[in-house]
């Protein structure tokens, strides 16, 4: 027994003494991602931040959207919601612009956000019980970058036509299954608005009136929590497709919407794949 | 697990019961059982939109412990359920489940652990794991200690394991060793010291994997400590170091910056005089088995506030709580016993506590933003012994307590407090106050209590508190009464207002009325209350929580065996 | 079901349990010095241990209650008041300066990390047992009532003269 403890010991002593990097570059060689096969299928992912205009550590979250994007371009899609405590979200003369949905509330309220900044990326890690799906931004990088390099499983492709004279927008989306799968999946269509100059409450504390709001979610032309695509099982190679009609809002501008569609897994509510393109090309 | 509990249940019932016939010794069970829930009313007064008001109505949650032990062998297990948690409690506690259940062997000065156990090295500055069920604060380890004493006098811990958050476990694994030595036991010759002296150090280091596209994080993090600890007839001297390695995280925006710490605590005591001096320098020391973790989630070591902490229901309104990015700071508290039969002390003598905290930042001197090397790699610039830029807290208190006669005591207290609500609500940083001081919202307040304990008759006993804030900032001035009846061993009647006259919104000076029953009969107690209470907010590392202002009926029923 | 099962087992294990001793663990006393609270005992006479913190009011009513009677329940019977805190490192150096600068006269230790409270299943504080000649625990309170020490002593005098209690 004796002997047991001292080599017991001895063992958790030498891995603890091991177990300590120290970083001399902390950045990483900002160099050339290796080139996609266009072959390849990229599971491109979503970011879901949940914001406020008079949340003051929310610029923080926006701002690593952007360094994302920067890199992996459109392979990174950010929501901009809007939703949580009035004194985040509140309109005042100061911070006069509502951007909450009634959408936003709806995804708000199902994923149980806490606390402003917060986010989910591509809703991986949803328990039911618990916050393992809610993210802080400064995990977004490192998710971003495993989800990027994971085999996709949906193979998505969109169409969109908009009719400007009734504001109509209409969006074909196909949907190939790329592994077979014993859930039911479903799609959400949504319709983003950027480059909004409104007022926004900075880390310093300080109000910066002519903040640019991007990818602000506007409206779900679906439902909040999606429509049905597809009934499991869905075996490999099945083309699963849904057209969705819907309005853009007067005050909208439509030449900075952009409509988002991703597909998710009903029971993980994982989003295997995401598309966005411009409502005007 | 779920199909073991029952099955431990019935096999424990039966040994206890042939327990009491044998009169065998089959071991000692102790347990507890804690169930919290609130019936919430709309009130439109404190939630003019109703955005607080909880579409279930009803929420509760509950636990249940059960220790069993039998000489060298304990085993014990909790079942924990939120239906969903109150209003202010964390979020992440939904659903139920078995959430703690460990076995322990000990003999011969060997200890092993297997499962769920909370541990504190030194001052916990190190590593703390720790349970305080009524904030919902629970980061207990799942995996294996080690405790061994190969000698007297000395005493090596190591344990290996992952971090509770929530229903889930933290992704890093946590390893860490702490040795303590007490030289009185050591050195035969100091065995009849009066003086006590014990010094230890611990290590402990996490592993969380790494993928992040634009920095090279260490996927190993270690941090050291040492410490000591003196204590003689009268004085007493213990201190504590700690030094972490770079650990980029959510808290500290992800630089690579060192983590340093040093707490030392002085005392002096005598008969009828007790004094303590506390010094505590903290420097970028957030240190969590999950780097992307925030507010109490996956921390791994425990900064103690050096502050007072106070219960009056008034100036707890404006707490303190330790800035793990960097603060520094004192208290000194001094207790005087006015001796009985002295000319102010009267027939049975008085205590008097003294009691002054302050808080600052450490000075800082931040990099330019453009010169994004050092940013990342240190943030700012610092020295240890010039004072920080940006003021976190200050309370000066006077306490006095007096028996007057047997049938009444009275205490009187006054409360002078500084209060950084940037800071210590909004989660503001310090550079924007150090750029610009005016940006620090100040909350200045003051605020006296007076309680008086009157014997009504026999077992029957009468409780009054009045208490008054006064402040021009914030909620404004606010008053209160408090009254509680007791009747021994049985009962408690509270009744209590707090009457908000100045606020500064018009809509807001209304009372926050309270009233409430207990009845605890042996170990266990009932207690109802019906009210409206305050709004509150959480910040912690820059993610901020509101706690929300609430009406309804509560009710708490505890019971130890 | 499963639940109703594991409800009769908690409960019924609460009522047959007998009267245990405390838990083994370790406790810190003011010297700074790591103890047993095997080694706590009072000589074949009634213990109090009464659980506290420095920012429980009540816990201090109940202590400063007791000082008054200290005296006189010691000649009748022996007892010895032992005072845990359960205080953490933020209020631990507190203790020693409290206890001795308010002229207590009982032991005092601290329960650090609160392995005692938990091993005795200890809800709140404060927390009042009563160990009999051989340190079983044959009396608890939840909660301090003013007046309380009225019953206290009826349970030390029927301990001291080994009669049961309740």
């Amino acid at each position: 027994m004796k002997t047991f403890i001292k080599f017991f010991s001895i063992i958790i002593l030498l891995v603890s003494f091991a177990a300590c990097d120290v970083i001399d570059n902390p950045l990483k060689e900002g160099g050339t991602r290796p080139p996609v096969d266009s072959t390849v299928v990229v599971r491109k992912v979503i970011i879901e931040d949940f914001t406020g205009h008079r949340c003051k550590n929310c610029p923080y979250a926006a701002e690593k959207i952007h360094e994302l994007q920067d890199v992996y371009g459109k392979n990174v899609i950010g929501i901009a919601i809007h939703e949580g405590p009035s004194n985040f979200t509140g309109t005042n003369a100061d911070y006069p612009t509502d951007f909450t949905t009634d959408d936003g509330k709806t995804i708000y309220d199902f994923f149980k956000i806490p606390a402003l900044p917060m986010g989910m990326v591509s809703r991986i890690d949803y328990t039911g019980t618990g916050t393992s799906h809610l993210k802080t931004y400064s995990g977004w990088p490192a998710i971003s970058a495993g989800l990027l390099d994971s085999v996709a499983h949906i193979k998505l492709e969109a169409l969109v036509g908009y009719e400007s004279s009734t504001r109509t927008v209409t969006v074909d989306v196909a949907a190939t299954a790329l592994i077979d799968f014993s859930d039911d999946l479903k799609v959400v269509v949504m319709i983003l608005e950027s480059g909004i100059v409104s007022p926004q409450l900075m880390p310093d504390d300080t109000r910066n009136a002519n903040y640019i709001h991007q990818h602000v979610l506007r409206k779900a032309f679906t439902q909040a929590m999606g429509d049905e695509l597809a009934l499991s099982p869905i075996l490999t190679g099945a083309i699963h497709t849904k057209q969705i009609i819907g309005t853009v809002d007067a005050a909208w501008v439509a030449d900075n919407c952009d409509i988002v569609v991703f597909v998710y897994n009903d029971r993980t509510k994982e989003i295997l794949q995401a598309e966005q393109l411009a409502l005007i090309p | 697990m779920k199909k073991l509990l029952p099955l431990i249940s019935f096999l424990l019932l039966t040994s206890a019961a042939f327990a009491q016939e044998t009169k065998a010794n089959y071991g000692e069970l102790h347990g507890n059982f804690q169930f919290d829930g609130q019936y919430y009313l709309r009130d439109t007064k404190i939630d003019s939109t109703g955005e607080f008001y909880p579409d279930e109505r009803f929420l509760g949650q509950g636990y249940a412990n059960l220790i069993y032990s039998n000489g060298n062998f304990r085993a014990g297990i909790r079942y924990e359920n939120y239906q969903n948690v109150m209003l202010g409690f964390p979020q992440g506690y939904k659903g139920e489940g078995i959430t703690y259940r460990y076995i322990q062997w000990s003999k011969d000065g060997l200890d092993i652990t297997a499962g769920n156990f909370y541990e504190q090295f030194g001052s916990g500055m190190a590593l703390r794991a720790y349970e305080e069920r009524r904030l919902g604060y629970d980061n207990m380890f799942d995996g294996v200690r080690l405790i061994y004493s190969p000698l007297k006098g000395l005493k090596l811990k190591g344990i290996i394991g992952k971090q509770r958050i929530y229903f889930q476990k933290s992704p890093g694994i946590v390893r860490a060793i702490d040795a303590t030595f007490t030289l009185n036991d050591l050195f035969k010759g100091m065995g009849n010291s009066a003086t006590q002296y014990s010094f230890g150090g611990s290590f402990v280091s996490k592993f969380q994997t790494a993928n992040d596209p634009f920095l090279n994080l260490p996927q190993n993090v270690g941090l050291g400590a040492l410490r000591f600890d003196i204590v003689g007839k009268k004085w007493g001297l213990n201190a504590e170091y700690v030094s972490k390695a770079n650990d980029p995280s959510a808290d500290n925006h992800d630089i690579f910056r060192k983590g340093q710490a040093l707490l030392v605590n002085m005392t002096y005591t005598t008969k009828g005089f007790g004094a303590l001096i506390a010094l505590k320098r903290v420097d970028n020391m957030s240190f969590r088995s999950d780097r992307n973790a925030s507010t109490i989630e996956g921390l791994i070591n425990y900064v103690p506030a050096t502050t007072k902490v106070h219960t009056y229901a008034l100036p707890s309104l404006y707490p303190y709580a330790t800035q793990l990015n960097g603060e520094m700071g004192g208290q000194a508290e001094f207790n005087i016993n006015v001796p009985r039969g002295s000319a102010v002390g009267g027939k049975y003598g008085a205590d008097i506590t003294l009691n002054y905290a302050i808080s600052t930042s450490i000075y800082k001197e931040y990099y330019d933003k453009t010169d994004t090397l050092n940013t990342i790699k240190y943030g700012y610039q610092t020295e240890w012994f010039k004072i920080g830029q940006v003021p976190y807290f200050q309370d000066f208190n006077v306490k006095w307590n007096q028996k007057m006669n047997k049938n009444f005591t009275m205490t009187f207290t006054y409360f002078n407090i500084q209060y950084n609500q940037s800071v210590l609500e909004d989660g503001l940083g310090d550079e924007p106050q150090i750029a610009n001081p005016s940006a620090s919202k100040m909350v200045y307040v003051n605020t006296g209590v007076a309680e008086f304990l009157t014997k009504i008759k026999p077992k029957h006993y009468l409780r009054t508190e009045l208490q008054a804030q006064f402040t021009k900032q914030d909620r404004g001035n606010m008053a209160m009464i408090l009254l509680e009846y007791s009747i021994s061993p049985h009962w408690f009647f509270t009744i209590q207002d707090i009457y908000n006259y100045g606020n500064p919104d018009e809509d807001l000076k209304i009372h926050y009325p309270l009233g409430s029953i207990i009845y605890s009969t042996g170990t266990t107690r009932f207690q109802v209350s019906y009210g409206r209470q305050q709004r509150g907010i959480f910040c912690v590392g820059g993610v901020c929580r509101v706690v929300p202002p609430s009406n309804g009926v509560s009710i708490s029923i505890t019971s130890t065996f | 079901m499963k639940k109703i099962i594991a409800i009769v087992g908690f409960v019924s294990l609460a009522l047959l349990s007998q009267a245990q001793a405390l838990p083994e663990s370790q406790v810190k006393n003011i010297e700074g010095k790591w103890v047993s609270t095997s080694t706590i005992e009072n000589d074949g006479k009634p213990m109090v241990i009464s659980f506290w913190a420095t920012w429980c009011k009540p816990c201090l009513r109940e202590l400063h209650a007791y000082m008054d009677y200290y005296e006189e329940w010691q000649e009748e019977t022996g007892v010895k008041i032992i005072a845990i805190s359960i205080d953490d490192t933020r209020n631990s150096a507190k203790v020693g300066p409290m206890a001795i600068g308010e002229g207590w006269e009982y032991e005092v230790y601290i329960d650090e990390n609160q392995d005692l409270k938990r091993n005795l299943g200890i809800v709140n504080v404060p927390h009042t047992l009563v160990l009999d000649a051989n340190g079983k625990i044959v009396w608890q309170h939840a909660g301090y009532n003013p007046g309380d020490e009225d019953h206290l002593i009826e349970v030390l005098r029927k301990v001291a003269a080994g009669e049961p209690v309740e």
